[in-house]
């Protein structure tokens, strides 16, 4: 029953502890409404027909209307909308409440994607992996506009705000895989700031815990952009030129000309950022020469390059 | 009739000429100005509707590019919020039919009144002309710090809604003096007809709130030009501080739309079951409580922006009692009916499809007021559906209604009913067919102001936008039969709906001073009883 | 509606919003770096048993990492305490062995008895529950606090109107001679056992990181625009009253002048 009324009105599967109690309170809301339209549209029916215009239509004085039956029927109404409140709210009290031992993890959302912060450390682009059945507290900002985490299989919802921390608390129940979406309107890319949250079973999640550093050169050069700050400037406009999507397009200089940004212009000023400014900002970056090895070098051009918006 | 008797002199062809009408101080002409202006807003914010939706029957890449549809859902939301449905009752119904319900000849600055539509001109014209000219992307609810940064023409539109508020506040201001000062002495407070009470709180809210919402408009314009960051954290702004100042007006403009749309819909209910209204005490209550509890709810719309909980449930609370009032009108429109003398013609069966689009609207509101479900269904269609059933539903349906009650006033002449009825009942089907799948939608959790979705969905979309399509069809006809009527109608007579309001007590179309004395009224606005053996 | 435009122009006139917020002598919240600089060591605490203690007795031998908050703070202190308690639990360094993380709190108006709960938690946190001497937590006063804040450059201030300190996100770590070796901005400090290493051996490291100052993403909003905002709002409603006063007073006279006339 509860499964075919879910389906019916087109809920999503349920994978969070929230879900299903939410699920039950939209039918009980949805169920005071169809009540409630049964009652007046049926008597607003039998009033028509009864009481319609016609040829020998008698009429009948209205009875006194009586102040005890207005104030009655508003105090039920009050009383009815009271109770769906109290019960919502405590609702609320216990989503927004994190289970004891949660895994924190920094979310920081941006034009169009998120970031993952686990708390060893380890960043990842657009896919959140949790373990099932351990509360998780989501710490959420973001770096630009506000943006929206939204996980409808969750049933959950925390707007990432930038300069404010705002957090989301919740425990997975299903391992699967489910998307993350953008509820906040933040530009063109608004409808394509998705990812993916994967739920895995508790054995699988450590197990990943200790093998998720697979040789992604993509990925090595992402933690590394993390860890050297590099996306501390490097997205915030007026510091740096950002560099998602900046590969393989032309590059305003400084002194006028143009470069194209390939994997020799990224290095070149990784190495000597003064060489080719880019048109627009200051040349505030420091030289990276000696401090990356050729491998991480070529991890950040990878990341660069794969980055797109 | 081919050459119908030439109509009795009244406020349409005396005094004569373009120009008589342009400078014109007369509420009833301006009204009819408020007329062509809202209904060429409501046109333009169709249209735009319109490409919305058909974009959205393919998943991604439709007709149009996703920045266009970032736009176009600006303009739609922009043209139909603050060139429609805030002026739409007030400027038009309210205008022409105030002063004739409290047995005035003219408002109480009857000056102010035209000035208050050439600015609403004004502002139109600037808001069109930025959005003609590179248009803005920000969604009409101008959200900081994306507005503040969007290379998009915002200063300009901000400027343009500033010039709209301007003409709101004017109106209300008008509004109130005029019930306080105008009316007749046969006409006290306890008997002003439902739909005058109604346009008295809605200016209390528009002249109370819209100053607010010129005021941040002007920091988010000034912002955006100036670059000040008042709303940027990275200059200390707090960009959730916009959000509590737009809302603080833009939650009591819900009710500036939905507030004389009731006024409308009691109007109507008590002549078509030519009843008194059931309660009328109630229902004035139940306005201005309406309009005073409005003012302490708008936190509801930030329940996912990181409000605390004891402001969650505070606004989550008060919200509800907004709902208790709107069950109390309910009721009361129903009951009216019982033991009336029912005629069913097409302003009823609009009042029906307001009473429907009310009652889900208002329920699917209280779903989200509990605070839990908002959760969930903050910013889905879900949310889309339901403010457009009890906002833009209520609006429009209680807009038609009026026009098609109030058309024999205004012109002295009746429209085909046939088409009226089939009219009426495609904008219900078509209303109900666009936003029933966007509730659904809502459900399975798909964002608002999405260009591409997954294709899962797409049924949904297809179904929304075939609603949308009778929607228009049923809009477009009333177009014509009524501008079929407005020239070739047969005469309605004064009263053609033997009603007992006060508006129709006055010759159809009233003369250009409809009131010679100050008029005596023996009997109230809803004196059915002598029908009664 | 000209008063309105007007007061715009006022607020335009005044100092745009400057990142660096060093334009104007002291700047009020954050972080100037004091590499090398000696702490006030000899300045008295008092720790969670309710101890007169001197940030001296746990100079001399190791290492020390610092961390500036306080226990009523909704939001950054437990963001930054929980990384560092994270980070600290995470390396192969012992604290208490190889070097001592303190806690000193912002908040004059903390007990040791809260000193003490907080504590407690941390150090569960770090998997020493009840080992006091594992993470000391100091509490002092007003100017014993600013004195060490200062010589560390840790510029903070007390927000009325959130009724928190606002205060930057930051870490400190000091030779055993009770130098400033290092800062380790921001809520994730990977790198905390390198610093602590390189601090051990006495070396002094100035952050290379001083574009950190443009990312504002962890500091706290310090809303220093809602007075201005406010007062706007002021100015306007009172503008917009006045408008609308006079509007209805004018027209009204006149009204009944023209009425009069006719």
């Amino acid at each position: 029953m509860d499964d075919l009324l879910r389906r019916a009105l087109m809920l999503p599967p349920r994978a969070s502890s929230a879900a299903a109690g939410l699920d039950h309170l939209h039918y009980v809301v949805l169920g005071c409404a169809l009540a409630v339209a049964l009652v007046l549209f049926g008597l607003l029916g039998w009033f028509v027909v009864r009481f319609r215009d016609r040829p020998g239509h008698a009429r009948v004085r209205p009875g006194a209307r009586s102040r005890r039956f207005e104030v009655g029927l508003a105090a039920v109404t009050l009383a009815v909308f009271v109770t769906l409140w109290i019960g919502g709210f405590a609702q609320l009290r216990a989503m927004r409440t994190p289970g004891p031992n949660a895994l924190e993890v920094y979310v920081v959302a941006k034009q169009w994607m998120w970031s993952f912060v686990y708390p060893d450390g380890t960043a990842a682009e657009d896919e959140l992996r949790v373990p099932v059945g351990q509360p998780v507290e989501l710490l959420l900002t973001s770096r630009d506009v506000i943006h929206s985490f939204y996980v409808p299989a969750f049933r959950l919802k925390q707007d990432a705000v930038p300069g404010r921390m705002t957090s989301l608390a919740f425990t997975a129940t299903e391992a699967g895989t489910y998307d993350i979406l953008c509820a906040e309107y933040c530009g063109a890319g608004h409808s394509r700031m998705r990812g993916r949250v994967i739920a895995l079973p508790a054995a699988d999640y450590a197990r990943w815990l200790v093998a998720h550093d697979a040789p992604d050169l993509a990925r090595a050069g992402a933690r590394l952009a993390h860890e050297r700050g590099c996306l501390r400037c490097h997205d915030v406009r007026a510091v740096a030129p950002p560099l998602l999507g900046i590969y393989g397009r032309p590059v305003p200089l400084a002194d006028g000309s143009t470069a194209i940004a390939d994997a020799a212009y990224l290095t070149e000023s990784l190495m000597d950022p003064a060489a080719k400014v880019h048109a627009g900002y200051a040349a505030t970056m420091p030289s990276y020469l000696g401090q990356l090895s050729a491998a991480d070098t070529a991890a950040l051009v990878e990341y660069i390059r794969e980055a797109r918006p | 009739m081919s050459e119908p008797t030439a109509p009795p002199p009244s406020f349409w062809t005396e005094p004569r000429g373009v120009r008589t009408w342009l400078a014109t101080t007369d509420h009833k002409r301006i009204a009819i100005l408020f007329f062509v202006g809202t209904a060429l807003a409501l046109m333009l914010g169709g249209t735009f509707a319109l490409i919305l939706r058909v974009e959205l029957v393919v998943p991604d890449h439709g007709i149009v590019g996703a920045h266009a549809y970032d736009k176009l859902f600006t303009h739609h939301g922009i043209v139909m919020v603050w060139m429609f449905m805030i002026p739409a009752i007030p400027g038009v119904f309210g205008n022409f039919l105030v002063p004739l319900m409290i047995g005035a000849n003219e408002l109480a600055f009857p000056r102010l009144n035209r000035a208050s539509f050439w600015v609403y001109a004004t502002g139109a014209c600037i808001t069109l002309a930025a959005l003609i000219g590179g248009g803005v992307d920000t969604g009409w609810t101008f959200y900081t710090p994306y507005s503040t940064t969007t290379p998009t023409a915002v200063a300009v539109v901000c400027v343009g809604v500033f010039v709209l508020g301007i003409s709101s506040v004017m109106t209300g201001l008008n509004f109130i003096v005029t019930v306080h000062t105008r009316r007749a002495p046969s006409v006290p407070w306890m008997k002003l007809p439902l739909f005058v009470w109604t346009i008295y709180a809605t200016s209390i809210i528009l002249v109370l709130a819209t100053p607010v919402l010129g005021l941040s408009l002007a920091l988010v314009g000034a912002d955006h030009v100036w670059h000040l960051g008042l709303f940027d954290p990275a200059a200390g702004g707090d960009p959730v501080l916009f959000q509590h100042l737009f809302w603080f007006y833009s939650h009591p403009a819900v009710y500036i739309m939905v507030l004389p749309a009731m006024g409308v819909v009691s109007e109507v209910v008590s002549t078509f079951a030519h009843n008194r209204p059931a309660s009328y005490g109630g229902i004035v209550v139940a306005t201005i409580g309406i309009a005073l509890v409005g003012f302490f709810t708008w936190g509801h719309h930030m329940f996912v922006a990181g409000m605390s909980m004891f402001d969650t449930g505070m606004f989550g609370a008060l919200s509800m009692f907004v709902a208790v009032f709107s069950a109390i009108k309910m009721f009361a429109w129903v009951i009216t009916f019982y033991r009336g003398r029912v005629v069913l013609a097409a302003p009823v069966l609009y009042v029906f499809t307001f009473l429907f689009l009310f009652l889900f609207g208002g329920m699917t509101g209280v779903a989200v007021a509990t605070s839990s479900l908002d959760v969930h269904w903050h910013d889905t269609y879900f949310i889309v559906a339901h403010f457009h059933f009890i906002m833009v539903g209520a609006t429009l349906t209680a807009y038609l209604a009026a026009l098609h009650y109030w058309f024999p006033k205004l012109t002295g002449r009746r429209y085909s009913e046939v088409w009226a009825r089939r009219a009426a009942v495609a904008v219900a089907l078509g209303f109900v067919g666009t936003f029933l799948p966007q509730f659904l939608l809502g459900n399975a959790g798909m964002p608002r102001r999405y260009y591409a979705y997954p294709e899962e969905w797409q049924w949904l979309h297809v179904a929304s936008t075939c609603g949308a399509g009778l929607l228009a069809l049923g809009l477009g006809t009333t177009l014509v039969y009524l501008g079929v009527a407005l020239r070739r109608g047969p005469p309605s007579g004064d009263d053609p709906w033997q009603s007992r309001g006060f508006e129709w007590r006055t010759p159809s179309p009233p003369p250009a001073v409809a009131f010679s004395a100050p008029p005596v009224w023996e009997r109230d606005a809803y004196s059915y009883e002598d029908e009664v053996p | 509606m000209t008063a309105a435009i007007l007061t715009l122009a006022a607020l335009l006139g005044s100092d745009a919003p400057d990142l660096d917020r060093a334009s104007s002598g002291q700047p009020a919240i954050g972080l100037d770096e004091h590499v090398g600089a000696p702490l006030p060591l000899a300045t008295p605490f008092v720790d969670s048993s309710g101890a007169a203690v001197t940030l001296a007795q746990y100079a001399g031998t190791k290492p020390i990492v610092l961390v500036l908050a306080y226990a009523r703070c909704a939001m950054l202190c437990s963001v930054v305490l929980h990384a560092t308690g994270d980070a600290l639990a995470a390396g192969p360094l012992v604290p208490g062995r190889d070097y001592t993380p303190i806690v000193v709190s912002l908040d004059p108006r903390e007990t040791p008895d809260e000193a003490a709960r907080r504590q407690a938690t941390l150090l569960e946190r770090i998997g020493r529950p009840g080992d006091r001497a594992a993470w000391p937590y100091l509490v002092g006063t007003d100017a014993n606090i600013h004195a060490v804040a200062d010589a560390l450059g840790f510029h903070y201030a007390w927000d009325p109107r959130t009724e928190q300190y606002a205060h930057p996100a930051a870490i400190f770590v000091l030779t055993p001679a009770g130098r400033v070796a290092e800062y380790l901005r921001g809520v994730q400090f990977p790198a905390l056992d390198a610093a602590i290493t390189r601090a051990g051996r006495g070396e002094l490291t100035p952050s290379a990181a001083r574009d950190l100052v443009a990312c504002f993403h962890f500091d706290p909003a310090l809303r220093r625009h809602g007075a201005r905002i406010q007062l706007f709002f002021r100015l306007g409603a009172g503008a917009v009253f006045l408008g609308l006063a006079s509007t209805v007073i004018g027209l009204l006279v006149w009204e009944r002048r023209r009425r009069r006339r006719g």
